[in-house]
């Protein structure tokens, strides 16, 4: 891997976190949940964005045992997100000593 | 839910994200406490919130440290396989505990994180020979002028160190740092900045394995978490730029008997 992947990776992260904080903000200030949503989803899949990144700039480098350990990384996190899909419907969050 | 105001939250996120920084332990360890024992916030509620907090810091402070080049991205994401196995167990785990029983497990781990604060070495692992192998893991430094080099040693223990992290990160909605770092500059021969960067840049992953969990079971309150993160971001960019003049022994040791006494303070909670 060269410097390049590093580039491309900080300047996702500064997009990322420059769209999610005026999101996050204005949510905040005009009361919507959709904001405040779209936000907080937006933090959530950066790291997400940031591993597929990883493993494509593997495998363009032909390191293959470690575009492996990339793709294995991102198949833990897809499991996460089958596992969070799958859970029943939300609950109202519980009180203190519930 | 807590009634504590956006404002307060966003000033609790800001103050825990400094400390967490300037200390190099990443802001949950101090959010959690906070958000429970003094705002009232149910523990999962204030674990998710510090999850997306943690998160949304690591991708900021990573976005610096790949500037500067100390991440080393290959060994980082074979740790990454443990840790995010690690936080995803602990993700699928914490739903089946009691607040009680959270409560107590954050105790032990705070604990224990000042422990590990008052013993931690920092050693430097460095080798001056750059003509010297380093391996398909180990990497070069520059610090200043000089250039150096490093080796990785005992990957086992890291890699036992990694899940360890996760699990705690996935469980208690910590980074996993405090676990992960001294145990790869003291016994994997890593460089404590290069162990340091490489973890921050592993956070963000590891947190995201548990945090879609969170957010599936509902336990991501948004306005609460929006407004801690949002203080969160400022604090620790703040604070990781004078953790360097700042965060003396002694602080260090000040910090290990305050994570102590929360420590305490959670495991009474948890009675």
């Amino acid at each position: 891997m060269t410097g390049g992947v590093e580039r491309v990776l900080r300047w996702v992260f500064i997009l990322a976190l420059g769209l999610a904080a005026p999101l996050l903000l204005a949510g905040l200030l005009t009361n919507s949940p959709r904001l405040l949503e779209a936000g907080v989803l937006t933090v959530m899949v950066t790291p997400l964005i940031g591993a597929v990144i990883l493993a494509v700039a593997l495998a363009r480098a032909r390191d293959w045992p470690f575009t492996a350990v990339a793709l294995v990384v991102l198949a833990i996190l897809t499991s996460s997100l089958y596992a969070a899909a799958r859970l029943p419907p939300p609950r109202p969050a519980v009180t203190r000593h519930s | 839910m807590s009634d504590a105001s956006p404002l307060l939250l966003f000033v609790t996120g800001a103050a825990t994200g400094f400390l967490g920084s300037m200390l190099g332990l990443g802001g949950g360890v101090f959010l959690v406490p906070l958000l429970t024992l003094a705002l009232g916030v149910p523990i999962r509620v204030a674990i998710a919130a510090s999850l997306i907090s943690v998160m949304a810091t690591a991708v900021a402070s990573a976005s610096v440290n790949l500037d500067r080049g100390l991440v080393n991205m290959r060994l980082g994401l074979l740790l990454e396989v443990a840790t995010a196995s690690g936080a995803l167990l602990g993700g699928l785990v914490a739903a089946h505990l009691t607040q009680r029983q959270l409560f107590i497990i954050f105790a032990v781990t705070m604990a224990s994180m000042g422990l590990v604060m008052a013993l931690r070495s920092g050693r430097r692992n460095v080798i001056v020979d750059l003509s010297a192998d380093v391996g398909a893991l180990g990497g070069r430094l520059q610090e200043g002028e000089a250039v150096y080099a490093y080796r990785v040693r005992r990957l086992p223990i890291g890699m036992f160190a990694s899940l360890v992290a996760g699990a705690v990160s996935g469980l208690l909605g910590l980074g996993g740092g405090i676990v992960k770092v001294p145990i790869l500059n003291t016994f994997c021969g890593i460089p404590i900045r290069v162990a340091a960067a490489t973890s921050t840049f592993m956070i963000g992953i590891t947190t995201a394995a548990s945090a879609f969990l969170y957010y599936g079971r509902g336990e991501v309150v948004l306005p609460l978490t929006a407004a801690v993160a949002l203080g969160a971001l400022p604090g620790s960019l703040v604070g990781a730029r004078i953790s360097d003049r700042v965060a003396t022994r002694s602080l260090k040791m000040l910090m290990a008997v305050v994570l102590l006494g929360l420590g305490l303070r959670m495991a009474l909670e948890g009675r």
